[in-house]
């Protein structure tokens, strides 16, 4: 046993030495307090318009923010009596409007992850919560301490840090940057002077990128995508998106012209840029891109990539001006001037120095991120980590605390473009754990503050008297409406002769990971299964490599290469993509992290130290790419069907075959579905989103590697016909109103019923899977084992994650076909709304979990009984299809097709 | 009549019935038996034990995924179903068409047709979901009013098997009567007695017992041809009534019909091999038997290759992308092995039979019903796992791998038909001594 270094820490931090009675006492009170479910009181308000809640088992929603890499994407968050289990995007939020991106949906998952630490450890012992203030108070008033944290986007977290430091001379604070948002890009010489570019989409006619991507995943992508989308609805037939870079990227997918360039060519291709704008000669893609932006002067923008040189960027910034870009160039969200902020890049020289002997970290993890660099140079200096579970950095720490995930904690946070929002907690604390904002006022002596109190005290300081109602509205939208934004104008200087950046025959160019981010995703399944976007990679990384390369290198999609550089090499599965530069392999970042629990340890490899050059070398080994498709070409099949501005009318099948059974009546409504793949990003929000909503269980890698997953909704990725990239096409259940599923079922477990939903009755189900044989969309999901429980990957079945569920959807066993359901129960919930109050359903009143999420808002739903129906407008677009159409099918969920350019055509 | 002369056993009919009815009742079983029994034991707990595991974990245990929904399980039970089919093919059609070879082997024909269609039934159970609800399939009266869903495959599937095995065993079991009564006025120990005597159902031999058994037993002969066809075509319209491309043809039933007793006949040679040596009967089953087997084989065959001949014409000729990459797949892609191994086993190697000497010569008749029975075998495995690997939407295309308990349980029951067959000669006469001795009597010189 534990020596017994301070009370039982129940309800509060500020303890002192007991004696054996008052051990006693405690012991008593302890008791006491676990029969009457001690708790810290607390008063939560909902959103708007909010009936009483608690009794009726009708989910509550409530206003919140959640961080990605420290930027706030606003969200509402459903609530079954005091359980959050859904995430949903803030319709009021201006950085999401609605969306959501896969890393918060899944952020429910991370909050009942069972392999978060439970309470404080020092040296693999216990400890309690004031043993952790006392070794803080130490550490503060030693020298030589300083402050680690991930990027700083709560003021009150940076009124703190402020308050701290004042108070503690020669404290330093270091902020480590994971992901950096989308079109953050270095504004000056130092590390720390960068801007954040904002495009406004609705004001933009021709866009161009140069190793930019937008709508890829980071804290910026929702906010991205719904601009980009709206645009691309609005204004099809202006609106222009030119892409040039070196491996291909949600951005470049969707561009009208994408050009691969390797990285090293980009400064080039800015240059030719200009002087194509200046009217000189330029290579053809460059010159039509010129030629766009000419045309749309005023509502013209160029993006850079974030690793361009200074005088690219300068020259960048030039253009931009020119052409009276209709962007803002914003401080980041994470800038706080009035500190002394230094950059994680100066707190390696200055472990080394000895300058920083204790370090202590909040919310981040350096021992990954910053690689065996930190590993060595931090080797003499103690360690105090704070953060969700025991990493890299936990692991060598002389003690690890938790903190609260973001659902249990109050904060507030801005967003990446710097919109801030109140964060409010949606349940109490599931283990001993604390606010960041409670350890930042352990390290000024404080103990037992309340973080709402914190928090309330920022915004007290700025509302003054209005504070109340400011606070209430604050709460309900979640949004606070006025604070500033500063702009910035950048400043280049020309970059000093940089230290070569290696010697390999390869570019190497790691990306934010889908999945993962920069690593600190890892531990959450439904992420790591979650498929990558144009390889549909799961669990796992893959070095990507252009055609022409690998068949050089006599590489084929699967094998593993051996990648080395700077004296590192790591082993992963090589995969060929269309549309990459030569010359470059391209990887994501996030994997091979050592600890990230058991669902995240040892996957895929780190390939962040290898740096920009790298060579590549077969191995003669294959087997590690495990992937939810294989194959990505249409063999000349109209699948993912194109038009063109000229001929924007997609061909109908010649023949359809007739059922040989009677059609169904429907009294109104009568659902079906309209998907634009033209808009859909391949972004995987819809996947995530339709996993948190309808309790689907993660299977593991080595289930996927069988070819089985679970997914309701996936985005199938085909070779696009023009040879530049691939196309995304997501497929839920079609809701065949002739649907082959249901003659094959012998028991009358696949029925059509009254609303044309083709219904799967799990309790019905023997499993014989004809219907899944006999489905020509393969949307249907078999449990092979029984995934949802028992036999579940990894410890997603432990007993905290059934707090997760949704209780709204049955958890099917094993043995039983599942599919999507078009979200039944929330038709069902409309259902029963509506006929309370003796109405019919409105249009947009039902809205599935997959729509609701995307933020392209490439998904309609509603009555097609409706001529006026949103999706019955859809269906009347040129643009509409029904996938196979020729098998009679007849889908209720249809699709809208690509636009490509003319020339193309 | 040379044909004649050569399928009936020239001895006197007390003779016959001591050849047939003297093994069964013999205290002492030879070597070879006993390791055939042992060796079939084995097997039968592997059975036992992969069903177990089966049930415990889930079908999961198999290679089977998202797009190859059956694999194995409808392999095995397509092929079993097959093989079961020739016993009654035998008995009863034959009897009607009055072919007089058949006595000989009618007997163990319809043995091992039983055998395999219990064998086969086993798969639509254990391949389902959740194998303990399987008697959802049967119309039985229950309180929520749900009858099966008929426009289902599997529910005629259902009544198909269920009719088929309760009619072979019937047939199986009337004809064997007038043996068992043979058997209990030979038998010398007194178990043997009362267990022959009861299954005799006190037959006495008179002339109405014959008669009424006469009339009885071509009236089953009767109903039993249509069944024969209709089983097989069911199995058939599980795929055909498919979307599948590549399952989606109407040739399937007439196609599996043949294939069935294409692939049963094989069985009976193989085993009418087995059986001639055990019993050490070639006076019984003589050399003319083989060469008619190897006629029908031979007959069998060339149907069979016009059936694919014609899948690839109606591949080519749909216009349908999707079913001519399924052709083209089944011929060039992943899977060629196996479709070439099935030409050669079921197109190929079976010419040989138009040669007298390779229907006559034993141990070639035997390697060539082998064959075929390997190439109907991989057959099943091309309809079953190419179909669904190559589908309408490429994103979903993935291949079929076999797990070890899918082998283990394809081992395990062909050791359990092997444990029911070895048991079976040693305890039912193997050949029906009446309907021998009453031919012999038929053809005799007076």
């Amino acid at each position: 046993m534990p020596p017994l270094e301070g009370p039982p820490d129940l309800c509060a931090d500020d303890g002192t030495a007991v004696d054996r009675r008052g051990a006693l006492k405690l012991f008593a009170a302890g008791a006491a307090a676990l029969a009457s479910g001690c708790r810290r009181q607390e008063e939560m308000l909902p959103y708007r318009d909010m009936p009483e809640y608690g009794a009726s088992g009708d989910a509550v929603m409530f206003a919140t923010a959640l961080p990605l890499a420290g930027a706030a994407r606003g969200v509402l968050v459903e609530s079954h009596q005091g359980r959050p289990t859904k995430v949903h995007g803030n319709p009021d939020h201006p950085a999401s409007r609605g969306g959501t991106d896969a890393f918060a949906e899944a952020e429910l998952l991370a909050l009942f992850d069972p392999s978060r630490t439970t309470s404080p450890v020092a040296g693999g012992t216990p400890v309690t919560w004031s043993a952790v203030a006392e070794r803080l108070r130490a550490a503060v008033a030693e020298n030589g301490t300083a402050l680690l944290t991930g990027p700083v986007g709560s003021p009150t977290l940076a009124r703190q840090v402020g308050a701290l430091m004042d108070e503690t001379p020669g404290l330093r604070w270091f902020t480590h940057r994971g992901a950096a948002p989308a079109l953050e890009v270095p504004a000056g010489p130092g590390p720390l002077d960068r801007m954040q570019l904002w495009p406004d989409w609705a004001s933009l006619d021709a866009v161009v990128t140069l190793g930019a991507d937008p709508l890829g995943p980071g804290p910026a992508q929702v906010a991205m995508t719904k601009g980009w989308s709206e645009a691309r609805r609005a204004r099809r037939d202006t609106f222009r998106l030119f892409a040039f870079e070196p491996v291909p990227t949600l951005t470049g997918t969707k561009a009208d012209r994408r050009t691969p360039v390797a990285p090293a060519d980009l400064s080039g291709a800015a240059r030719d840029l200009r002087d194509a704008l200046e009217g000189g000669d330029a290579p053809a893609p460059i010159a039509e891109a010129a030629r766009a932006l000419t045309a749309a002067e005023g509502r013209a923008c160029v993006l850079p990539g974030p690793d361009l040189p200074p005088e690219t960027l300068a020259l960048i910034e030039e253009i931009n001006r020119r052409l009276a870009a209709p962007m803002s160039r914003r401080l980041p969200f994470w800038r706080w001037p009035a500190l002394t902020q230094e950059d994680a890049s100066t707190l390696i020289p200055a472990l080394r120095s000895g300058e920083v002997r204790r370090l202590i970290v909040l919310g981040a993890n350096p021992a990954y991120d910053m690689g065996p660099a930190f590993e060595d140079a931090a080797a003499d200096v103690e360690l105090i980590h704070f953060g969700l579970r025991e990493d890299e950095t936990a692991s060598r720490a002389a003690l690890h605390a938790p903190l609260h995930h973001p659902l249990e904690d109050w904060s507030d946070l801005r967003s990446v473009d710097g919109t801030a929002s109140l964060v409010q907690p949606l349940i109490a604390p599931l283990h001993e754990t604390r606010s960041a904002h409670a350890v930042l006022e352990m390290l000024r002596g404080r103990t037992g503050t309340d973080p709402r109190a914190l928090v309330q005290e920022t915004w007290g300081a700025r509302w003054g008297t209005d504070f109340d109602d400011l606070w209430d509205g604050a709460l309900r939208a979640g949004v606070i409406d006025d604070f500033p934004v500063e702009d910035v104008s950048p400043a280049y200087e020309p970059a000093p002769d940089e230290a070569p950046q290696g010697t390999g025959a390869f570019a190497h160019v790691a990306q934010i990971s889908h999945a993962v981010l920069t690593g600190e995703y890892a531990p959450n399944g439904w992420l790591q299964e979650c498929p990558a976007p144009l390889t549909k990679q799961v669990w796992g990384n893959a070095a990507s490599l252009s055609r022409a390369d690998a068949g050089r290198l006599g590489i084929e999609e699967g094998d593993t290469v051996a990648l080395s550089g700077r004296g590192q090499t790591v082993w992963l599965p090589a995969t060929i993509l269309p549309g990459q530069a030569d010359g470059v392999v391209g990887t994501t970042l996030g994997y091979g992290r050592r600890l990230a629990g058991p669902i995240g340890s040892g996957v895929g490899a780190d390939t962040a130290p290898l740096g920009p050059r790298i060579d590549v070398r077969p191995t003669g080994k294959s087997g590690l790419l495990v992937r939810t498709q294989r194959e990505f070409g249409q063999h000349g099949r109209e699948i993912l069907r194109s038009v063109t501005h000229a001929e924007p009318e997609v061909h109908k099948a010649h023949h359809t075959t007739e059922s040989f059974y009677a059609a169904w009546e429907y009294d109104s409504p009568s659902w079906g579905m309209v998907i634009d793949t033209d808009v859909c990003s391949g972004c995987n929000a819809c996947m995530i989103a339709c996993q948190s909503e309808n309790n689907i269980p993660v299977v593991g890698a080595d289930e996927v590697a069988r070819g089985r997953h679970m997914h309701w909704i996936r985005i199938d990725a085909y070779d696009l016909p023009e040879g530049t990239g691939r196309g995304f096409q997501p497929v839920p259940c079609m809701h065949c109103e002739k649907a082959p599923c249901e003659p094959a079922c012998p028991v009358a477990a696949s029925v059509h019923d009254e609303q044309g939903l083709n219904a799967q009755v799990y309790n019905r189900c023997v499993g014989t899977r004809f219907c899944q044989a006999n489905c020509p969309y393969q949307v249907r999901r078999f449990n092979f084992f029984d995934y949802a429980d028992s036999q579940a990957h990894a410890n997603l079945g432990a007993d905290l994650l059934q707090a997760m569920r949704n209780p709204d959807v049955s958890v099917r066993g094993r043995g039983v076909m599942e599919k999507c359901t078009y979200c039944v129960q929330r038709i069902e919930a409309a259902n029963h709304a509506a006929s309370r109050e003796d109405r019919p359903i409105a249009d947009g009143e039902v809205v599935t979990a997959c729509q609701s999420a995307c933020p392209a808002e490439a998904i309609t739903f509603g009555d097609i009984t409706d001529p006026e129906s949103a999706v019955s407008r859809a269906k009347d677009s040129p643009r509409h299809y029904a996938l196979l159409e020729h098998l009679g099918t007849r889908p209720r969920t249809t699709y809208l097709a690509r636009v490509t350019p003319e020339e193309e055509a | 009549m040379s044909a004649t002369d050569a399928v009936l056993p020239d001895r006197a009919p007390g003779r016959l019935t001591a050849d047939v009815a003297d093994p069964l009742l013999r205290p002492r079983f030879g070597r070879i038996w006993w390791a055939c029994l042992i060796l079939c034991l084995g097997l039968s707990i592997l059975m036992v034990v992969s069903l177990v595991v089966l049930v415990a974990g889930g079908v999961g245990i198999w290679g089977i995924n998202t797009s190859n929904v059956w694999g194995f399980a409808l392999v095995n039970y397509v092929w079993w179903i097959g093989i079961g089919n020739a016993g009654t093919l035998i008995s009863a059609m034959l009897l009607l068409t009055r072919q007089r070879w058949r006595t000989s082997i009618n007997r163990f024909a319809e043995a091992m047709t039983l055998f395999a269609a219990c064998i086969a039934g086993l798969f639509p159970i254990f391949h389902l979901g959740r194998p303990w609800l399987f008697y959802w399939l049967v119309p039985y009266p229950n309180t929520l009013g749900l009858v099966p869903q008929w426009r289902s495959p599997l529910v005629w599937d259902f009544f198909a098997i269920a009719s088929y095995i309760l009619f072979s065993l019937m047939f199986w079991y009337t004809g064997a009567i007038p043996d068992f009564a043979t058997l209990r006025d030979r038998a010398k120990g007194r178990i043997a007695q009362v267990a022959y005597g009861i299954l005799a159902l006190g037959w006495r031999g008179s002339a109405r017992h014959w008669q009424t058994w006469q009339s009885y037993y071509g009236a089953m002969a009767a109903m039993g041809v249509p069944l024969v066809i209709s089983v097989h075509s069911v199995v058939g319209m599980d795929y055909a009534a498919g979307i599948a491309p590549g399952w989606n043809e109407s040739i399937f039933p007439p196609y599996f019909v043949v294939g069935a007793m294409f692939s049963g006949f094989a069985m009976v040679v193989v085993l009418a091999a087995i059986f001639r040596r055990a019993l050490n009967a070639a006076h019984l089953i003589t050399d003319r038997h083989f060469d008619v087997m190897g006629k029908i084989l031979l007959t069998g065959s060339l149907i069979m290759t016009v059936s694919y001949a014609t899948e690839w014409f109606y591949g080519w000729y749909s216009g349908e992308h999707a079913e001519q990459h399924v052709v083209a797949t089944q011929l060039w892609g992943d899977f060629w092995p196996l479709y070439w191994g099935m030409l050669a086993g079921n197109c190929i190697i079976p010419q040989l039979y138009w040669w007298p000497f390779f229907r006559r010569h034993l141990p070639s008749t035997i390697l060539i019903a082998i064959a075929i029975n390997i190439g109907m075998w991989l057959e099943r495995v091309v309809i079953t796992v190419v179909p669904p690997a190559r589908g309408y939407l490429p994103s979903q295309w993935s291949s079929y791998w076999p797990t070890l308990w899918d082998w283990a349980l394809f081992a395990g029951t062909l050791g359990f038909f092997g444990l029911l067959f070895t048991l079976f000669l040693r305890v039912i006469p193997a050949v029906s001594i009446h309907e021998m001795k009453e031919q012999v009597a038929e053809e005799a010189p007076t």
